[in-house]
């Protein structure tokens, strides 16, 4: 019952996912089809996992949050951290495959086939972002809702001046930000001003 | 407990309300005031359902309904002696749904960017592409950050006061609440500076 109720629910999804693209343009459902990056992106992070974990390992942790077997709590937070891992590997593989694509399309002379080569070069990003927080986070946390010791607090403990050295982080980048927005508009209005004295 | 609560966020609303509209009271009609802003740049339906509906199913896949509404009453209940392992779950339920709106909303910004790639050719589609590409992130950061946080806070205070030695002297989300806050409010104050100059470039 409930991993049917998982997959109706992902199957749900998908089709938003879907109708929200041929509601936007019914064109755009064949521009985002690309067999070879999808088996890029998938294989790759299955590929990724197999040098840090086994076969079986993997295995048992893609079945073990639907199984009535009682696991230990190290079990459950051992087989979290291989699916955690597994997610983070498809992420990063999106993000390699981006670059790697945008870097080779911004080489490209051609003025014109910038565009479609751009898009292009998002949608590994789009297909890695889907499998690790779609497809394998769900699957990961249905092993954490049964791990009930303090695993993620543990993780998000953090000490009185990290806290302080993280708002003061984000307030001088938020500063910063301002000041360059700022800065570069008033630095335009001068360089106009320089530019018309100088060619008059 | 939960009335305080209701009755803060109402308060928050009424006065960010207030804060909004008085320049409109001001200046009626006047396409300067922010709420023509906020109206105009900052409301998106459509937007708004491809947000909610896939974090919806995407929580089902995962967490049955009961242990969702579960899990809202449990920060409020007034039985002392609370289970911890309840609270856990609770508050797991918590972190995974917010996940999967921050999820949600960087997959639909992608999907706007993609789109915006694909017809750079027309500039008339360009606008609207950007807006969806960054207004569910926007949406899916306030719901996570606003909502979820406020029950995930209490049950942190809870659980601290049951098993002890978790951050004593500071309230870490309420703290990360409000940075969040002052970046956005300060991003949004960067945006309406932009658009300012931008009318006033049209007028020249």
């Amino acid at each position: 019952m409930k991993i049917t109720r998982s997959i109706v629910c992902f199957l749900i999804v998908v089709t938003l996912f879907w109708l929200m693209f041929y509601l936007r343009n019914p064109k755009m459902l064949l521009h985002c089809y690309n067999l070879g990056y999808l088996l890029v992106i998938v294989g790759g992070t299955i590929a990724l996992g197999f040098i840090s974990f086994s076969p079986a390992e993997i295995g048992k942790g893609l079945t073990i949050g639907w199984s009535r077997k009682e696991c230990s709590q190290d079990e459950y937070r051992k087989y979290f951290l291989v699916l955690k891992a597994l997610s983070r590997n498809a992420i990063l593989l999106g993000f390699i495959a981006f670059g790697i694509f945008f870097f080779i399309t911004l080489s490209d002379p051609d003025p014109k086939s910038i565009s479609p080569n751009l898009s292009r070069a998002v949608l590994p990003l789009i297909y890695g972002v889907f499998l690790s927080e779609i497809v394998i986070r769900p699957i990961a946390n249905q092993i954490l809702i049964k791990i009930t010791t303090p695993v993620v607090l543990q993780e998000s403990r953090r000490d009185k001046w990290e806290i302080i050295l993280i708002a003061v982080v984000i307030f001088l980048a938020v500063l910063t930000v301002f000041l360059a927005l700022i800065g570069a508009f008033s630095m335009a209005r001068v360089d106009s001003a320089l530019l018309n004295l100088r060619y008059r | 407990m939960l009335i305080t609560n209701i009755l803060f966020i109402l308060a928050f609303f009424l006065i960010t309300g207030v804060a909004y509209l008085l320049p409109q009271f001001i200046m009626p009609g006047n396409e300067r005031s922010i709420i023509h802003f906020i109206s105009r740049y900052f409301t998106n339906i459509p937007s708004m359902v491809i947000l909610i509906l896939p974090a919806i199913f995407l929580s089902l896949t995962t967490l049955g309904s009961k242990e969702i509404i579960r899990a809202f009453i449990t920060p409020f209940s007034k039985e002392r002696e609370i289970d911890i392992k309840i609270s856990f779950r609770a508050l797991h339920v918590f972190q995974i749904i917010s996940r999967y709106l921050m999820a949600i909303g960087v997959l639909t910004s992608l999907i706007g960017i993609f789109m915006l790639l694909k017809s750079l050719d027309n500039p008339a589609s360009i606008a609207p592409n950007i807006s969806l590409a960054f207004i569910t992130t926007i949406y899916s950061l306030i719901i996570a950050f606003l909502i979820f946080n406020i029950f995930e806070r209490k049950l942190i205070v809870r659980l601290r006061s049951v098993s002890g030695g978790y951050e004593t002297w500071l309230n870490i989300p309420l703290t990360f609440l409000l940075i969040a806050l002052i970046a956005g409010l300060s991003s949004i104050a960067i945006f309406y500076l932009i658009y300012l100059g931008h009318l006033r470039y049209m007028r020249m």
